[in-house]
């Protein structure tokens, strides 16, 4: 489909306004072909094709790796731009780069076994990141005692599993009653695993519609599409 | 005293953040200060995690990957050290690699705080090896199943050490998917993305050590047998500390958990009764 409407495309289409036309099929074009190999390769055990798919998931890893010099770009002119701007708290922008320029150069120059860069993740970073997941415990325990309100039956049974669950995944609750690990992998087994395999089978169902159309050349959100 | 009951409820059910954030606290800390030993069976899942290690073949080959971070040692952490210990009792070739960047310095973490550190994991190049970090997910996945040094020889033709592949004599024997005997894949990040580029197409067997969030993903493969073990975020890491006997982390913060999470459910039943307490009083009126 993205061909015939790349060749169906009058001269006179391509003026300005043609050469983003040819670089929107040029890409879809491109994903296209990519999508079918794969798929093709993976259904098909031919060695010269398996080859070719091999080197394109190899340089796809490696388009990846400039995902990191992106981030880092935007990041520190986003906080420039706002340090020259004297925006709002633009001392924490300072901060901030200077944090990162302190972690990443050692990592830059002399890799991951520095001992600074070592010694700012095992006592900087690792503390830090434990800190702030185990925060979530604090919200937890507050929104339990204000959300968890039996109101109606479905609340209520909705509580229930809630309190099984946990008596199951403590050890205290196989203290209290040998039955509450039983019903809570009852819960987990049976009606959890029903629901996360909807979800699953749904996304599947989901992803290969993607896929086609990106084939077909009708899904356009890659290439500035709506 | 009526009265009393009145103004107790009323305040429950006004001031808990601060109270609540106390409690949680000091019930944290209290297993702590008093250790005590709770019962802890152990999971059919745990169970298959720990015997498909001690099934391998001395010297077979097992593909660990780290796709977890900092904010997860609470949880993984545990396991982390435990399995090393194991797969290091059991003279198994390691081959390390990581999806995230700190990969590499959590490994340095859980090594150095196993029993016996690097050496009991055996000989650098020999025995394990560290490949590092390579970014692109799940097609990391995919390259690393083809050819699982591909992509670092693709970057620089070197590990995490900075030692060339051809003086690692364990590369000699790692060419591909056939090589590995095993994978096992500590995550935060869920276990799909490994399901579709390890088991579906080599059928390599999957071990997995998940963060409580992604467990009830991790379950439906264990069901449908795509995943052969798995272990669930702390409590997993408790069992699997107990059956290999490498007691450390998670067994020490199990008991956090129990005291902790019975404190949730009274405060499930305090914030119930205010709330019907008050309720009440309104139709009263």
């Amino acid at each position: 489909m993205a061909i015939r409407q790349f060749v169906d495309r009058k001269p006179a289409e391509l003026g300005v306004v043609g050469m983003s036309a040819i670089k929107r099929e040029s890409v879809r074009l491109v994903l296209a072909a990519v999508l079918i190999l794969t798929i093709v390769s993976y259904f098909v055990p031919y060695r010269p094709l398996e080859s070719v798919v091999s080197t394109i998931v190899n340089a796809s890893v490696i388009i990846s790796a400039f995902a990191l010099p992106v981030g880092a770009v935007n990041i520190i002119r986003y906080n420039l731009t706002s340090i020259t701007k004297r925006k709002e708290e633009w001392y924490l922008n300072v901060w901030l780069l200077f944090c990162i320029a302190l972690a990443a150069i050692p990592a830059v120059f002399y890799g991951q076994r520095q001992p600074i860069y070592q010694w700012i993740y095992n006592n900087v970073n690792l503390p830090a990141g434990s800190a702030i997941s185990s925060t979530t415990a604090f919200f937890c325990a507050t929104a339990m005692y204000r959300a968890f309100r039996v109101r109606n039956m479905d609340s209520f049974l909705l509580m229930v599993c809630c309190a099984i669950t946990m008596l199951m995944n403590a050890p205290i609750g196989e203290t209290i009653w040998s039955g509450f690990p039983i019903m809570g992998r009852w819960l987990s087994d049976y009606s959890q695993n029903t629901g996360v395999r909807l979800i699953w089978i749904g996304v599947g169902v989901g992803f290969v519609a993607l896929c086609v159309r990106y084939i077909m050349g009708k899904e356009t959100s890659l290439t500035g599409g709506e | 005293m009526a009265s009393t009951n009145q103004k107790t409820i009323k305040w429950l059910g006004t001031h808990y953040r601060q109270e609540i954030y106390a409690l949680l606290i000091i019930f944290g800390i209290f297993p702590y200060v008093y250790p005590l030993s709770l019962p802890l069976t152990i999971s059919r899942d745990t169970l298959s995690f720990y015997n498909a290690i001690n099934n391998l073949k001395q010297g077979s080959t097992v593909l660990v990957m780290y796709r977890w971070g900092s904010g997860n040692w609470g949880e993984l952490g545990g396991c982390a050290i435990a399995l090393n210990s194991q797969l290091a009792q059991r003279h198994l070739k390691i081959v390390f690699s990581s999806m995230g960047t700190v990969g590499p310095l959590l490994l340095e973490r859980v090594i150095g705080m196993q029993t016996g550190g690097k050496a009991a994991l055996g000989v650098y190049g020999v025995d394990w090896v560290d490949l590092g970090f390579a970014p692109g997910d799940e097609k990391m996945i995919t390259a690393i199943m083809e050819s699982p040094d591909g992509i670092w020889r693709t970057y620089g033709q070197k590990d995490n050490y900075g030692n060339n592949f051809k003086d690692l004599p364990i590369m000699a024997g790692v060419r591909d998917h056939n090589s590995i005997d095993l994978v096992v894949v500590l995550t935060a990040n869920g276990i799909i993305s490994h399901v579709r580029q390890v088991y579906i197409p080599y059928k390599v067997p999957i071990l997995c050590a998940s963060i409580g969030v992604d467990w009830p993903e991790v379950k439906t493969f264990i069901d449908s047998g795509m995943v052969v073990g798995g272990v669930a975020s702390l409590r997993g890491s408790a069992e699997y500390e107990r059956l290999t006997g490498f007691l450390g982390p998670a067994t020490s913060a199990i008991a956090g958990i129990s005291f902790n999470h019975v404190l949730l459910l009274g405060l499930l039943i305090v914030g119930n009764i205010t709330y019907w307490y008050g309720k009440a009083r309104k139709e009263t009126r």
